[in-house]
């Protein structure tokens, strides 16, 4: 058991106490004389009260004394330790001491009432009572953030409001290099001693044990500083599931506008975990539940899926039931269901046999409705002109013969303004019509017809697919390995292009001629493919990838396909926000509803994961560009890294981990209250006492 | 004015006694005074052997020439009163608490007072002064001649020794041989019931015995605020002390003293005037007067 003092110097004061004694002395010394006749009545008097008299002036002794005693002592804020090990740190001497805390996402697991941080700040807490007055210390809070540590300093005042003003964040944290920014801190002060207090969970993730061990740099040379590791888990298992992935797709199954949830569970626990909770909440309402099971250490997928009702902007959020961290027990999301599209599909080689009409395979793609619902109109070439093209949002020219000037020049108009346009050829396009009619919208102008087989003549070789791009938003969803349907299909007959640097080539024949073509104009898309979409010259509309990449594309063409990516990107990072033509952008709010920087228009300081909110100018919230903040992921491994690697990759000699403070028990009694109590009392008393004498 | 002019404070500032005794009388308006006996006799009663003070003209030159020694003759009833003075000179008598009398001066004046009182009406005054052991006496006389003997022990009277009321209140009562009036002017400091019995014998031998129990306001009072160093003054110890804290102690103690004697004062049949050294002198001898004129 000891006492400190927050303020020593005023600890002086105390001396103080010894005025009213020196006051007394000299009074008893320099009594005023004075004859008097009546004596014997004196010495009678003061016989009666000679006890009272004694006890009296004792009193008003030690009333004054405690006064004057009490007021520096009191303001000197002394606080009573118990025990601990103040002996132990009397030894070692007076040392620069760095105090660092982490303060990275897993320190807000909760056991109990408390988090951990709670718990590592309190440990700071005690620890910095417990320093001798020699020792200078400094604070380091590790949250990812890149602080730097001051120098050590005697200002404990300072050292205190860092500790009280640290908050986890939701940022992992590297402690090897906190720890090595502390002991670079260290170097700065004279004092020869260096020890450096870890409060962390013992997480491993926190640690890289690649790098040197920190070592101060001093006048005499770098030395290894003392380290305590100060285990705020106190040794215990941190089980925690996390919710580490979520992909959001079409789910067509389940009718238009169904979207699929897919989550990553993650048990970072040694036990396995049955019957987890998940559910999926659009809004305020709860849409979907599933449960998963969980093996240790282990690793679960699970859909929830959700028909919306009507197209539009979304928020929401899919959570697990809670554990003790649960900040990654959820992620929020913001999605465009995409709107109802209409489809203008024009057949320019009809057949009263429905399987060879050239629309057949398209339009029946295009009613199987994929992920964006669409109504499609189906007309033939003749009827083209008196279609009015911008009642839709994408057209299909399904082997149509060249279009007359006025419908070429409506049809790229259309482009222009962001229509799609879906350009498929065949025995009715003739090349140079064609690109003297739609020079405009085509990505390239049309060569000539190549016959790479006959059909049916087993002795000559149709041309295949290659060279797919499959980073492409339309041939996407299929990737390596998924592509067999494009692989299998043959094409015996496909027009050439002439030769150019315009459009984006998707996919190719195996020599070389280009097969599917992206091109642009204005705001509009435009895709041509250079075969026919029925089965007179391939057999790709009859391959299973047929079908989807009719739907991906019109989705691709309507500029839908975008709209059904979640925006989403990781907590610490920026965002960038592209406004919609005429909307000035003016703030964005976190989920805490504090307002980030946009800085042309990039958000930063994402400091927290959920949603956030995008207003124009005059505070209208822009919903199709809100957008997610998840956590990173390597926060919710709470996996516990053995304490003898820390020691060994400190030097054990010098390191200690402790799994309970040995000073916990350090339990600080602020004594200044009850001495500015007892001067108070003192006072009265004093009073009282010269009142009444 | 009068008043004024015999305030204590203002009559320690008169040189002497006598001239303090005047002041205080001439103040007086004469006549207030009456004897209360009434006549006067000059029929021969004895011889007494002449001591100084005695009037030269009583002297029996006759009995000197046959005897040659003086004797003065004495007469039945030759003065209305014989009056002794009787004055404590002890040491605690000097005492004075601010910048009046001390309560020996004022002993002194407030007797000399009655004395010139006393022979301006021809009574006869006697004076005993008393320290310690020691008595001095000057017999009473009537002549003013007397009264200046009587001034020249009573001028410059310093108070020294022990009180020791009870021997002189002894000493009295072998020379008050007939009804005379007895004046004690004492601080009564050294309260003894022996003083007491002596002077309530006095009484039973038909004297009128008054006490005039004389007390300096700060004995009365104790109004220190200060530590101070009390030193006795008649070679008691001396003690130091912070004065507040013993305040009550001592009022009650100095109360109860006046009060045991102005009780045995009363139980004696002897009359008890307690006297405040501040308090004016002709107010004092005039309720003393007027209470006589009651009696």
């Amino acid at each position: 058991m000891g006492i400190s003092f927050a303020n020593p110097l005023l600890a002086w004061g105390a001396l103080a106490g010894l005025i009213p004694v020196i006051v007394h002395l000299i009074q008893r010394r320099r009594p005023r004389p004075h004859p008097f006749a009546a004596i014997e009545l004196v010495r009678r008097s003061q016989q009666r009260n000679v006890r009272r008299l004694r006890l009296r002036r004792l009193l008003l002794l030690a009333a004054r004394t405690l006064i004057l005693l009490a007021i520096p002592l009191a303001l000197a804020r002394p606080q009573l330790s118990h025990a601990g090990d103040p002996a132990g740190a009397a030894a070692k001497g007076p040392a620069a001491t760095a105090i660092v805390v982490d303060a990275s996402l897993s320190m807000s697991y909760r056991i109990g009432s408390k988090s951990l941080f709670d718990r590592a700040r309190e440990d700071a807490r005690d620890i910095l009572a417990g320093l001798l007055a020699e020792d200078s210390v400094t604070v380091l809070v590790c949250d990812g953030s890149g602080s730097l540590a001051a120098a050590p300093s005697f200002d404990r005042a300072a050292a205190r409001r860092r500790l009280d003003e640290a908050q986890p964040t939701f940022l992992p944290a590297d402690l090897s290099g906190c720890v090595g920014q502390a002991a670079q801190a260290l170097g700065e002060s004279p004092i020869p001693g260096k020890r450096i207090h870890v409060l962390t969970d013992l997480t491993a993730s926190a640690w890289r044990l690649d790098t040197p061990a920190p070592t101060v740099q001093t006048e005499a040379g770098e030395v290894r500083p003392e380290v305590v590791i100060l285990d705020a888990a106190r040794g215990d298992a941190l089980p925690n599931c996390a919710l580490l992935g979520l992909q959001i797709k079409g789910a067509p199954e389940i009718g238009p506008r169904g979207q699929s949830f897919s989550i990553t569970v993650r048990n970072f626990g040694d036990e396995a975990i049955s019957d987890l909770q998940a559910e999926l909440v659009v809004g305020e309402e709860v849409v979907a539940k599933s449960f998963l099971d969980l093996p240790a250490q282990g690793t679960a997928t699970k859909e929830l899926k959700y028909r919306f009702p009507a197209g539009g902007s979304y928020e929401g959020v899919v959570r697990l039931s809670g554990d003790g961290l649960e900040a990654d027990d959820e992620r929020a999301f913001a999605i465009q269901v995409p709107r109802d599209l209409r489809a203008l599909v024009v057949d320019g080689a009809p057949s009263s046999m429905r399987y060879r009409d050239e629309a057949f395979f398209v339009d029946a793609a295009l009613r199987m409705g994929g992920a964006s619902p669409l109504s499609v109109v189906t007309v033939d070439a003749e009827t083209l002109p008196s279609q009015r093209l911008h009642d839709f949002d994408l057209v299909l020219l399904l082997n149509v013969r060249a279009p007359d000037a006025d419908v070429a020049g409506r049809l790229a108009d259309f482009v222009e303004d962001g229509g799609g346009l879906f350009i498929s050829l065949g025995d009715q396009v003739d090349p140079d019509a064609y690109n003297l009619s739609l020079g405009k919208v085509l990505p390239r102008e049309l060569h000539l017809l190549k016959t790479a087989a006959e059909p049916g003549r087993e002795d000559q070789r149709p041309a295949r697919f290659v060279e797919l791009d499959y980073e492409h938003p339309i041939l996407r969803i299929f990737g390596a390995g998924e592509d067999g349907g494009f692989l299998a299909s043959r094409t015996w007959r496909y027009f050439l292009l002439q030769p150019g640097a315009d459009g984006a080539v998707l996919a190719s024949f195996d020599d070389g001629a280009p097969a599917l073509v992206e091109g642009s104009r204005g705001k509009g898309r435009v895709l041509l493919y250079t075969s026919t979409v029925d089965r007179d010259w391939s057999d790709w509309p009859i391959q299973t990838s047929f079908l989807p990449t009719i739907q991906q594309a019109s989705a691709y063409l309507s500029r839908t396909l975008e709209e059904r990516r979640p925006r989403e990107v990781a907590v610490g990072g920026s965002f960038s926000l592209a406004a919609p033509d005429g909307v000035v952008l003016a703030e964005v709010r976190g989920p805490d509803g504090r307002e980030r920087p946009l800085i042309e228009g990039a958000v930063t300081k994402l400091d927290r994961p959920g949603l956030y909110r995008t207003f124009a100018t005059g505070g209208v919230e822009q919903k199709d560009l809100s957008f997610a903040a998840h956590l990173d992921p390597i926060e919710s491994d709470t996996r516990r890294i053995d304490p003898r690697e820390l020691e060994a990759w400190f030097g054990g000699d010098r390191t200690q981990v402790e799994q309970a403070p040995t000073q916990r028990s350090n339990r600080e009694i602020p004594l200044w209250s009850l001495l500015a109590a007892l001067a108070v009392l003192a006072f009265a008393s004093e009073g009282a006492l010269i009142r009444r004498p | 004015m009068a008043g004024n002019l015999l305030d204590p404070k203002l009559l320690a500032k008169l040189g002497t006694t006598q001239l303090r005794a005047r002041t205080v009388v001439e103040g007086l308006l004469s006549g207030m005074h009456r004897s209360p006996h009434q006549g006067q006799s000059v029929e021969f009663a004895e011889h007494k052997e002449y001591a100084p003070g005695d009037e030269l003209r009583h002297i029996d030159w006759k009995a000197f020439g046959k005897v040659d020694r003086y004797y003065v003759k004495q007469f039945e009833h030759e003065t209305n009163l014989r009056a002794f003075l009787l004055v404590d000179a002890s040491a605690s008598m000097n005492y004075r608490g601010g910048d009046g009398l001390s309560k020996l001066e004022y002993a002194t004046t407030l007797a000399a007072s009655l004395a010139y009182l006393l022979v301006r009406q021809q009574d006869a005054v006697g004076l005993v002064i008393t320290q310690g052991k020691e008595n001095r006496y000057l017999p009473p006389r009537a002549a003013m001649g007397h009264f200046s003997a009587v001034m020249s022990q009573l001028e410059g009277l310093e108070g020294a020794g022990p009180t020791d009321l009870a021997n002189a209140a002894d000493w009295v009562a072998e020379r008050a041989r007939r009804r005379a009036a007895i004046f004690v002017f004492s601080d009564l400091l050294d309260f003894n019931p022996k003083a007491i019995a002596r002077l309530a014998d006095l009484r039973r031998m038909k004297n009128e015995v008054t006490v005039f129990h004389l007390l300096d306001p700060n004995e009365l009072e104790f109004p220190f605020e200060e530590a101070t160093r009390f030193e006795g003054m008649e070679g008691e110890e001396a003690l130091e002390l912070d004065p507040r804290s013993i305040r009550d102690s001592y009022l009650e103690e100095i109360e109860a003293l006046c009060e045991r004697a102005r009780t045995s004062c009363r139980d004696a049949d002897v009359e008890y005037e307690l006297v405040r050294t501040d308090a004016p002198l002709d107010r004092l001898i005039l309720r003393y007067l007027a209470r006589r004129e009651r009696s």
